[in-house]
């Protein structure tokens, strides 16, 4: 009984010679040997669309029109009006935006080098080296009033440049091997209760990011056995758990090793996008 | 018990006729556009579905428009929902696809969306060859152009 359908151009029927050859299917092996009746592209999207992002490169592997599918912008189309869209964490090595135009925000009142910016609640936040004689503390950007204040002093005297992340508008930093987050209601930095399960890594090597309101550690490590020649990173996940105004907690959800890099590479940022 | 008892007949593509409520026939969104726009025929030709199709996308709304009918209880008549779902949409492949394409064609949103869910599901952990069987495609890739997909997404072949 083969309903009348109509067949898509993007999908090709195999040469019967081809069918023969193919192992039976693991699936319904079908009484009457019609194929199946092919499913137009936005079908196909929508049957994708409902699969973890996990599974994409193996299934990229099926055809290029597969491969098309997997690669459009139409699938994550699909997928957010689904409300199917995932977190996933991506390693930015570089950016160059020189291509892009930028437009001149007003100048900062210190020069910073090696700034290091944050967002927390509309402003953004500066810090880094000055090599003028003020007084070292960092800078915040408001977005709304679109100016340069001083920032919070304290706040400024933990955060370390690079091994730190915004979460629900809370600044963890990752220092003398103990996460930290400042209550800026109290203008204290307090240690993030209850982590157990990491091992101790030099806080140079560790990059911190938001991870769909949980917190992911990226650190290399370099690989004995290769005589060092070969870098893992690794990658945990923690929850974070705000117990009362003055508490929160953390949990490491799992961690493993995530990569295998030259031990020439370092990580420089980690960011999470929701595709 | 459904309060209307106006019946409407939709015939498949081999003419047959299948007698439904029009509760159950407004389940297909295509049928209910054609209803609010005074097409007051009591038979409706579904071109492009077989009878064997029909018959199931048809007993699919009967439950659905049945339990959506009991009142009270809700939690249970959910779960028992779930379950025929579950059992409703356990085919072979070649049925399922028909399925989808049925309920993308009369607009039965529930159908639709269980149809793909499963062959997702159904296809997420397979090799490359068995998903080609089943959606009837030929590897176009050449031994080398493979090598540089699977190379682009070397995380995600290890074992």
């Amino acid at each position: 009984m083969s309903s009348p359908v109509k067949k898509r151009k993007t999908i090709k029927k195999p040469s019967l010679k081809k069918n023969k050859e193919t192992p039976p299917l693991v699936l319904g092996p079908t009484p009457e040997s019609t194929p199946n009746p092919s499913l137009p592209d936005d079908l196909l999207l929508s049957c994708f669309a409902r699969a973890s992002r996990l599974y994409y490169p193996t299934l990229s592997l099926v055809s290029k029109s597969f491969a098309s599918l997997f690669a459009s912008p139409e699938l994550y189309k699909t997928r957010s009006s689904l409300g199917r869209t995932e977190s996933c964490l991506y390693v930015v090595s570089i950016l160059d935006c020189r291509s892009n135009t930028w437009r001149d925000g007003p100048s900062m009142l210190v020069e910073r080098d090696y700034p290091h910016a944050n967002v927390i609640d509309g402003k953004i936040y500066v810090a880094g080296d000055s090599n003028s004689t003020s007084p070292d503390n960092g800078l915040a950007y408001d977005t709304r009033e679109g100016r340069w204040e001083s920032a919070d002093m304290e706040m400024d005297s933990e955060w370390v440049w690079y091994s730190y992340c915004v979460v629900e508008n809370v600044i963890y930093v990752y220092n003398n091997e103990e996460f930290k987050w400042y209550d800026s209601t109290v203008r204290l930095w307090k240690v993030l209760k209850g982590l157990k399960g990491l091992p101790k890594f030099p806080r140079y090597t560790a990059r911190l990011a938001d991870f769909g309101g949980k917190m992911a550690v990226l650190w290399g490590r370099g690989v004995a056995s290769s005589g060092y020649v070969d870098k893992i990173i690794w990658c945990a996940v923690i929850a974070l758990e705000r117990r009362s105004d003055q508490e929160i907690w953390g949990k490491v959800e799992w961690k493993e090793p995530v990569l295998k890099v030259p031990k020439s590479c370092s990580i420089d940022h980690a960011l999470a996008a929701t595709v | 018990m459904s309060e209307s008892n106006k019946k409407i007949s939709l015939i498949s593509s081999e003419g047959e006729a299948f007698e439904v409520s029009e509760a159950v026939a407004r389940e297909f969104e295509i049928v209910a556009h054609m209803l609010e726009d005074g097409c007051s025929g009591s038979s409706i030709p579904i071109t492009t579905v077989d009878s064997n199709i029909l018959g199931k996308v048809i007993e699919y709304c009967t439950k659905h428009v049945e339990v959506g009918n009991v009142e009270g209880n809700s939690e249970k008549a959910e779960k028992d929902l779930e379950e025929f779902d579950k059992r409703f949409i356990a085919v072979e492949m070649n049925t399922l696809f028909s399925l989808i394409l049925a309920a993308n064609y009369l607009n039965v949103k529930g159908l639709l969306n269980i149809g793909c869910q499963k062959v997702a599901d159904t296809i997420k952990d397979m090799k490359p060859e068995e998903v080609r069987s089943i959606f009837n495609i030929e590897n176009d890739y050449t031994p080398a152009e493979e090598e540089v997909v699977r190379k682009e997404n070397e995380w995600a072949f290890q074992p």
